[in-house]
C-alpha cells in the first residue's frame, strides 16, 4: 500500500465517484478523452505490461464495435458518407459513436482501477459507518468463502482416493459431487457453531458495540479531498452554465473556448491525472533515494 | 491469591446416564500455569467450557465454580467476556473476520471500546505477539501456527486475567506448537496471567507448568506439581503422553526427584547409569522382496509458473514395510502423497504400482484392491450420517453385492475393534475414534498399499499406541504402508525406514535407529537423553531396557 | 468477461443487419431521383412540409437546432408543390421522392422495424421527434385531415393535398391551426 491507494478509502470513493459521474454525464469529447487518458495511465501503474496490452486491444475493439452499432441505428447528421437501406450513414454518427465508445471504455477502465484500489476491507470501511452489522456479515462471508473452497477440495480429493467417483462415468461423478456437498453442509454447520462460540467467548452480543477501522483521515487526505471537491465544482459550474455543451447532431458544434470552459478542462485534466502523478512521484522519489544510498 | 475455585463440581449431559464430571474440586491461584491431561473423553473439555459462562454446555450441573469469589453463572457478562479468555482447538473455525487487524479488534468492538483505544491496543498486542507485519493481511493467508497465534492474540487484546486453552496445538506441527507453548510461557512469566490448558503432547508443556491435573473418566485423579505427578502416576496409561524423561524415570521404577526436561533426564542417567557406556541397541535391517510402489525422479508443480514442489523424488515401498517421510509443514509432504496416489500428476517421472504405471489403471481400479489414501483430517472421509452407512455406500460404489457388503463391514470392524462405533455419527466420535473408523474405511477396498497423511495429528497418546498396534498388524499381513508425518516419536516407533523430506527431495533414507542417531536436531527426545550413554537408543523403552540390562550385569 | 462483451456487441450488429438488410447506396445514387414531368393527363398530388409550430415554441427547441437552416424564418421547409402520382403511391412514397429530389435530410424507420407495420418518419431537415419538447414530432394531414393510419399505409388519389407538419403538442396544435385556416 502506497501512493494513491494509501489515501483514506472515503477520499478514494469521493474521487472515483466524481470522476465517474463527470465522465458518464458530461457529453463532451474533451472530457471523455481526458478521462480515458487518466484512467489508462492509472491502470498502467496497477497492472503488468502484458495485461495492459491485452486491455488496450479489448478497449480498441470495443470502441470500434460501439461505433458500428451507432452507425446502424443513428442516421442524424448533415454529412452522409453513404446510404444504407435508404437511411444516411453520417460522419456525425461516426463521431458520436466514437464519443460513446470512449466514454464506456473509460468508465470500464476507471472501474477496473477502482476494484484494484478499493479492496474489500476499504469497501467495508466506506460503508461501515452506515451499516456496521451488514459489514460484519460481509467480513465473515469473505472469511468463510476461501475456507469453504479449501474444504471442498480436500473432501473431494479424499473421496476420489477412496475410489468413489474416479470412474469416468458422469453419473458417478455427479453422485460423488452430491455426497461431497452433503458432507460439506454438515461441516459448515459445525464450523459455524464453533465460530459462533468463538464470537460469544469474545463478548459478541454485548451492547453497545463500537466500530474500528485501520484507516485514518490525515492531512493528506484532507488536501486531496479539498482538491477533488474544488475541481469537481469548477466542472459542474462550467457545465451548468452550458459552457461544456457539445453537439454532434445535426453537425459538430465545436468547443466553447471561454476562460471558464478552459478552466474546467484543465481542472478535470488535473483531477484525472492526479493519481498517476502521485504514483510516479513516489517512483521517482524512490529511485532518487536508491541512487543516494 | 486464589482466582478460580472449583468446588465439588459434577456434570452430566442431557440424556446421558454417565456423568461427564464427578466431584471435581480444584483451586487455582493467580499466575498458575495449569495443564489438564487425560484421555479423550475424560471430561477435560467439559470442565474448561463450564468455566467460561458463554460456552457452558447445557446439562445437569452440581457444585460451584467461583471466579474471584463470584459464582460463574452470576458473573456480569462484560466481566466474563473480558476476564476469562478462551482459545479453542481448531485454528480455522475460530477466526471470525477476513483481516488480521479486524480479527484483533473484534473483541474490543464487541465491548464498545472507542476506536482510538482499539487502535492502540491492537497495535501493542500485534507487536507483542510478533504479528505486526501481518496486520493488514487477510486471515486466510496465514499458516496454521500463525492462525492459532492470532486467535491467542485476539483473546489477549481484551486483557483477560485467566486464559483457557482447549488443545490449542493439536492441529499444529511440532515447531509451530513449540512456538505457541513458548508464547504461553512468556505470557505467564511476563504478565503473570493465569493459564489453564489441556494438551496431548506434554513433552514441552510439562516442564513449564506449575500444576498438572490428571483426569480419568470425569474425575481428577491427581492435581499437583509436575514432578509429584510424575512420581505418583507410575503405572497409569495416561503417562504414555508424559515427556520422555518422566516415562524413563517411571519405567525404571526410580525414586527421588522426577526429571522433566531432556537436560534433567541426561543428568539423571549420568548420576545413576554413568558406568553403562558402550551399551547399544542392535540394528537389524529387514530385507523385503516384493516392491509395491515405486517412483523415480518425480517432478511436480501446481501451476506452470509456480515453483517446483517435488524436485526429483525417488521412493520404493515394499510389501510388509512401513516407510515414514518426515519433514516440517508446508514442504510438500501432502503433495507427495497426492502425486503417488494419482490425484495429482507429476510432469516428469512416473509412479508404478505393482509394476504397472498409474495411467494404466483405468477407471477406479487403482483405488480398488490396490491403493488407498487417508487424508490428514479423518473427518472429511465421511459423507453419511453413520459410519455403517458410509461404509456401505463406499462398498456399493465399488460394486459389491448387499450380502458381501455386510460381511466386509463385519470383518473390518472386528479386526479394528470398532463395532461399537458403527452406528455413531462420524462427527460425534473423538479424534482417535474418527481416525480408526477412517482407516477402517480405507481398508474396505482391501488395498495392498496404504498411504497415511499425518495420522497422529489430533489424537491422544493412548490412541496413538492403538494406532501403532493396528498398523503393525496390517504390516504383518503384508500391507505396504507409507506415512508422512512430523511426529518424530511416532516415526521412530513404527517405521522400517525413515526419510527426511526437504527441498522437494527425500534425503537420508535409512533404518530409523540409524536415521535418528545420525541426526542432531531432528531426532527423538529419547535419543537426545541417551546420546553419549547408549548407542542407537531412540525410544524411551529402549533406554529403559538398556538401563535394566545394565543393572543385571 | 471481455469476450462476452465483444460477442454481445457483434451479435447486435449481425441481428440488425439481418433484419434491416444491407442495401448500400452512395450519396449521389441516393439523391439521383427521377421526377416525372407533369403532363396534362397525369394524375398529381400536392405536398408541403412545414414546422410553423416551432416558431411558437422556439424556447423549447434544442439549442443545437436554433439556426435558420434548420428552422426557416417562415417555418416552411418545402412549399406546396405538385408531384406526379404513380400508381399505388402512398404518403411515404411521395415524401421520400420529394425529399430526395430537393435534397432535404430525412430519417425513417422501415415498415418492418415498427410495431404497427408502417414506415415511421423520425426526422426531416434534422428536426427529430422530441427535438422541440415532449410531444413533438412529425405528422401528416391528407386534404386537411389527420388519419389514424401510418404514412406508408395511406394510398393517394388524384388531387390529394398532403401536408407534413411538425407538431409540438401531440398534434393538438395542428388541429387549431386547421381551425384558424378554416375560419
Amino acid at each position: 500500500m502506497r501512493g494513491f491507494a494509501s489515501l483514506n478509502p472515503r477520499v478514494l470513493a469521493l474521487y472515483f465517484l466524481s470522476v465517474l459521474l463527470i465522465t458518464m454525464f458530461m457529453w463532451n469529447p474533451a472530457i471523455q478523452i481526458i478521462s480515458l487518458l487518466g484512467s489508462l495511465l492509472l491502470l498502467s501503474t496497477l497492472t503488468s505490461a502484458k495485461e495492459m496490452l491485452s486491455d488496450i486491444c479489448f478497449y480498441a475493439v470495443l470502441i470500434l464495435l460501439i461505433i458500428a452499432v451507432n452507425l446502424m441505428f443513428s442516421h442524424n447528421g448533415e454529412t452522409p458518407m453513404f446510404f444504407l437501406n435508404g437511411n444516411p450513414i453520417t460522419f456525425e454518427a461516426l463521431l458520436y459513436g466514437a464519443e460513446a465508445g470512449v466514454m464506456i471504455v473509460s468508465v470500464i477502465a476507471w472501474c477496473k482501477c477502482l476494484s484494484r484500489i478499493i479492496t474489500t476491507d476499504k469497501f467495508q470501511y466506506i460503508f461501515g459507518g452506515v451499516a456496521p452489522e451488514v459489514m460484519l456479515i460481509l467480513s465473515m462471508a469473505l472469511r468463510f468463502i476461501p475456507l469453504f473452497k479449501r474444504q471442498y477440495k480436500r473432501v473431494s480429493n479424499a473421496q476420489k482416493a477412496m475410489g468413489i467417483y474416479s470412474q469416468e462415468s458422469r453419473a458417478d461423478k455427479l453422485k460423488g459431487g452430491v455426497w461431497t456437498l452433503s458432507a460439506l453442509t454438515s461441516w459448515s454447520l459445525e464450523n459455524s457453531v464453533e465460530t459462533g462460540n468463538a464470537m460469544k467467548a469474545r463478548g459478541y452480543g454485548l451492547k453497545p458495540r463500537s466500530h474500528y477501522a485501520i484507516f485514518k483521515f490525515g492531512i493528506n487526505d484532507f488536501i486531496i479531498a479539498l482538491i477533488v471537491i474544488a475541481f469537481t465544482v469548477v466542472v459542474l459550474i462550467s457545465s451548468s452554465l452550458g459552457k461544456l455543451d457539445f453537439y454532434f447532431y445535426p453537425n459538430i458544434s465545436g468547443f466553447d473556448l471561454s476562460y471558464l470552459s478552459i478552466t474546467a478542462y484543465i481542472s478535470f485534466g488535473v483531477l484525472t491525472l492526479m493519481p498517476y502523478f502521485i504514483e510516479t512521484k513516489e517512483d521517482i522519489k524512490w529511485k532518487f533515494y536508491i541512487s543516494r544510498i | 491469591m486464589e482466582i478460580l475455585h472449583i468446588q465439588d463440581l459434577s456434570f452430566s449431559y442431557p440424556k446421558s446416564k454417565s456423568k461427564a464430571l464427578t466431584h471435581v474440586s480444584m483451586t487455582i491461584n493467580e499466575g498458575d500455569f495449569v495443564v489438564i491431561c487425560g484421555e479423550s473423553g475424560s471430561g477435560k473439555t467439559t470442565l474448561l467450557k463450564l468455566i467460561k459462562k458463554e460456552l457452558a454446555p447445557i446439562g445437569n450441573k452440581e457444585g460451584r465454580i467461583l471466579y474471584n469469589g463470584t459464582e460463574i453463572d452470576k458473573l456480569e457478562q462484560r466481566v466474563s467476556a473480558t476476564d476469562i479468555g478462551f482459545v479453542l482447538q481448531n485454528p480455522e473455525s475460530q477466526i471470525v473476520t477476513d483481516k488480521v487487524w479486524h480479527e484483533l479488534a473484534f473483541g474490543l468492538e464487541n465491548l464498545g471500546v472507542p476506536a482510538d483505544i482499539i487502535r492502540r491496543r491492537t497495535a501493542e498486542t500485534a507487536s507483542y505477539f510478533g504479528i505486526d507485519d501481518q496486520y493488514r493481511q487477510s486471515t486466510d493467508s496465514l499458516s496454521g501456527g500463525q492462525k492459532q497465534l492470532l486467535n491467542l492474540a485476539s483473546v489477549m487484546v481484551m486483557q483477560p486475567r485467566i486464559l483457557i486453552l482447549d488443545e490449542p496445538t493439536s492441529q499444529l506441527d511440532p515447531i509451530a506448537s513449540d512456538e505457541f507453548i513458548a508464547t504461553l510461557k512468556k505470557l505467564n512469566d511476563e504478565l503473570g496471567i493465569t493459564i489453564i490448558l489441556t494438551e496431548h503432547r506434554l513433552e514441552s508443556v510439562f516442564p513449564i507448568t506449575n500444576k498438572v491435573a490428571v483426569m480419568e473418566k470425569g474425575r481428577v485423579i491427581s492435581f499437583d506439581s509436575p514432578r509429584k505427578v510424575g512420581n505418583q502416576l507410575k503405572h497409569n496409561k495416561i503417562s504414555l503422553g508424559f515427556p520422555c524423561a518422566v516415562r524413563m524415570f517411571q519405567g525404571l521404577d526410580a525414586s527421588g526427584e522426577c526429571p522433566l526436561t531432556i537436560k534433567e533426564g541426561r543428568d539423571y542417567l549420568a548420576s545413576s547409569f554413568s558406568q553403562s557406556k558402550g551399551k547399544s541397541v542392535a540394528v537389524t535391517d529387514t530385507s523385503f522382496d516384493e516392491t509395491a510402489l515405486e517412483a523415480k525422479d518425480l517432478w511436480f508443480r501446481y501451476e506452470k509458473r509456480s515453483a517446483d514442489i517435488l524436485r526429483g523424488v525417488s521412493i520404493s515401498l515394499h510389501k510388509g514395510e512401513i516407510y515414514t517421510t518426515l519433514g516440517s509443514t508446508g514442504v510438500g509432504k501432502t503433495t507427495l502423497l497426492n502425486v503417488l496416489s494419482g490425484i495429482n500428476r507429476a510432469y516428469k517421472g512416473g509412479v508404478k504400482v505393482f509394476g504397472k504405471k498409474l495411467s494404466q489403471y483405468k477407471n477406479n481400479s487403482l483405488y480398488k484392491d490396490n491403493l488407498a489414501l487417508l487424508p490428514q483430517n479423518p473427518a472429511i472421509v465421511f459423507t453419511q450420517d453413520t459410519v455403517r452407512e458410509d461404509y456401505a455406500k463406499l462398498l456399493k460404489a465399488l460394486g459389491l453385492a448387499n450380502q458381501e457388503i455386510d460381511e466386509r463391514i463385519a470383518d473390518i470392524s472386528d479386526k479394528l475393534g470398532l463395532s461399537d462405533l458403527l452406528d455413531c455419527h462420524p462427527s460425534d466420535l473423538s479424534g482417535g475414534e474418527q481416525q480408526k473408523c477412517a482407516i477402517g474405511k480405507t481398508l474396505l477396498s482391501s488395498p495392498k498399499i496404504l498411504l497415511l497423511d499425518e495420522p497422529t495429528k489430533s489424537i491422544d497418546a493412548y490412541a496413538k499406541q492403538e494406532l501403532i498396534g493396528l498398523l503393525k498388524g496390517l504390516k504383518a499381513s503384508g500391507m505396504a504402508v507409507l506415512i508422512v508425518s512430523h511426529d518424530i516419536e511416532f516415526a521412530a516407533q513404527i517405521s522400517d525406514k525413515c526419510a527426511l523430506f526437504f527441498d522437494g527431495e527425500l534425503i537420508a533414507q535409512d533404518e530409523p535407529h540409524r536415521f535418528f542417531s545420525g541426526n542432531n536436531y531432528y531426532t527423538t527426545a529419547a535419543y537426545r537423553i541417551s546420546r553419549g550413554f547408549f548407542e542407537n537408543a531412540v525410544l524411551t523403552d529402549e533406554i529403559i531396557t538398556l538401563c535394566k540390562e545394565n543393572y543385571d550385569d | 468477461m471481455k469476450k462476452d462483451i465483444l460477442i454481445i456487441f457483434s451479435a447486435i450488429l449481425v441481428v440488425a443487419a439481418l433484419i434491416m438488410g444491407m442495401d448500400f447506396q452512395s450519396v449521389d445514387e441516393y439523391y439521383l431521383t427521377h421526377i416525372d414531368d407533369i403532363k396534362p393527363d397525369s394524375q398529381t398530388v400536392f405536398l408541403s412540409i412545414d414546422c410553423k409550430t416551432i416558431l411558437e415554441n422556439y424556447d423549447k427547441l434544442d439549442d443545437n437546432l436554433k439556426f435558420e437552416k434548420y428552422v426557416p424564418k417562415d417555418g416552411i421547409i418545402l412549399k406546396k408543390t405538385e408531384y406526379v402520382l404513380r400508381k399505388g403511391d402512398t404518403v411515404f412514397d411521395i415524401l421520400s421522392r420529394a425529399v430526395r429530389h430537393n435534397k432535404i435530410q430525412m430519417e425513417y424507420k422501415g415498415a418492418n422495424e415498427t410495431a404497427y407495420k408502417s414506415a415511421y418518419i423520425e426526422g426531416i431537415n434534422y428536426l427529430y421527434e422530441l427535438s422541440c419538447g415532449e410531444g413533438s414530432g412529425w405528422s401528416f394531414l391528407v386534404n386537411g385531415k389527420m388519419t389514424e393510419y401510418g404514412c406508408s399505409q395511406v394510398k393517394l388519389k388524384d388531387g390529394d393535398v398532403v401536408e407534413w407538419k411538425y407538431t409540438c403538442n401531440f398534434g393538438e396544435d395542428l388541429k387549431q391551426a386547421d381551425d384558424k385556416e378554416m375560419k
